[in-house]
């Protein structure tokens, strides 16, 4: 699992690292929504890839949608 | 940007957008419910489709030189902005879907021994790649591959002429139509897919003529293609099947020494559905961008793509789940691709007519 966390914080440098100059010299909100999507990025990762119960969003939607499908 | 797509291009965008990943999972379950007249769900489904791109071509009139989610932004500034995010959270969802099937059928068919994540990340590598290109990048690829694709699509019904058995297409005329009224709601979320291009383009780029015959394209491939597959495999056996379409093509033989013919005809459609995905891809950066004009579309698409990557773990367990979900995405599907478009129709209209709006 740790192997799994430390792949994808490599593509995440990676991938900022290739447009950190153009980064540099576009306006703050892209290295903000860049920052804060990779954060998200990673703490969904986490999520997904540990030992525990994991809830996947679409069972969730699937059991709220269910009753509105007109058939069985 | 706009003004180098043709419409020849737009038409062979709209044709992949709906055909190359429809044919995956959703002939299974039109099967289902249609039997052997799953071919008239495709066609049901795409009538209440071509509505909806109907509606949303005489809205993209009103407005010249904008794109819907323009439009919609400059003339309802803060309820423009919730309806312009809904339709991206749509398509991001959308793209992690899409990316899902694709891995899982690699998995399945292609790469076996190779884990998930790392065939998906290199996807997605590749998505970015082709998404940071931009409109002229997915017009180059669809130029390339949509036309072998449909060329090789047509051609098949005349290499397997000899194995057709006609009575597995029986009765043809005793049709229920319940059955296939059911089957059309499977197919009606992915042909829907395609009224992406009235909102990232422009009515001088999108016509409704462009629309309707990449439809029918994408329909009319559809059909043939699970025409097909009934004359070959039959219809229960179809309904036993994850990837019915890819056990056709299984069944192409050109002569006795060419093995594993399947393989070329998957390494022609592999790249339609990597240039659907970045599509998909694309329309969520152009939106977040008309959202957030301070925003860079391009530098912003290999984030969300990994986001898009990891989501695409997160929203299904595995292959089966995701199949199971078609049931519940037509509900989502009836919402972002019948009711809004009717919605915007009946509301979206320029400050006043015949005078400049302001961009």
């Amino acid at each position: 699992m740790i192997s799994l966390i430390m792949y994808m914080i490599f593509a995440i440098v990676m991938m900022i690292a290739v447009d950190w100059s153009a980064l540099r010299q576009a306006r703050k909100i892209n290295r903000w929504f860049t920052f804060a999507l990779s954060v998200l990025t990673l703490v969904i990762w986490i999520y997904v890839i540990q030992y525990k119960h994991v809830v996947h969003l679409s069972y969730f939607i699937g059991k709220l949608l269910d009753p509105l499908v007109p058939f069985t | 940007m706009d003004n180098q797509i043709t419409n020849r291009q737009v038409v062979l965008l709209g044709a992949m957008c709906t055909f190359n990943i429809t044919l995956m999972h959703i002939p299974v379950q039109v099967t289902k419910y249609a039997k052997q007249h799953a071919y008239l769900s495709y066609l049901a489904a795409g009538l209440v489709v071509l509505l909806a791109v109907w509606l949303l071509v005489r809205t993209l009139k009103r407005f010249n030189n904008q794109s819907i989610l323009q439009a919609l932004v400059s003339r309802f500034p803060s309820v423009g902005r919730i309806i312009a995010l809904l339709y991206l959270l749509f398509y991001f969802f959308i793209v992690a879907r899409d990316l899902r099937m694709l891995t899982d059928f690699t998995n399945v068919v292609l790469l076996p021994s190779t884990p998930l994540f790392v065939v998906e990340f290199i996807m997605i590598a590749t998505i970015v790649f082709v998404t940071r290109g931009g409109m002229k990048v997915l017009t180059g690829m669809t130029n390339i591959f949509g036309p072998v694709l449909i060329l090789t699509t047509l051609f098949m019904p005349f290499i397997l002429v000899k194995d057709f058995d006609y009575s597995l297409l029986m009765p043809v005329l005793h049709i229920d139509y319940a059955g296939v009224g059911k089957g059309s709601w499977f197919a009606f979320s992915y042909l829907g897919e395609i009224i992406a291009f009235p909102l990232i383009l422009s009515s001088q780029t999108f016509r409704f003529k462009d629309g309707l015959l990449g439809l029918l394209c994408g329909v009319g491939l559809l059909m043939l293609l699970i025409v097909l597959t009934f004359l070959l495999i039959g219809a229960p056996l179809t309904t036993r099947m994850t990837y019915p379409t890819y056990e056709l093509v299984r069944q192409l033989e050109i002569t006795d020494f060419l093995d594993r013919f399947d393989i070329l005809l998957v390494a022609i459609w592999f790249p339609t559905v990597i240039t659907k995905i970045a599509v998909s891809l694309y329309v969520v950066c152009y939106g977040l961008k008309i959202v957030i004009p301070q925003i860079s579309g391009r530098m912003l698409v290999a984030p969300i793509g990994l986001l898009s990557y990891v989501c695409s773990f997160w929203f299904f367990e595995n292959s089966i789940h995701l199949f199971s979900f078609n049931r519940q995405l037509t509900v989502i599907g009836i919402f972002f691709e019948l009711i809004l478009p009717l919605l915007l129709f009946l509301i979206l209209r320029p400050k006043n007519k015949g005078v400049g709006h302001k961009i």
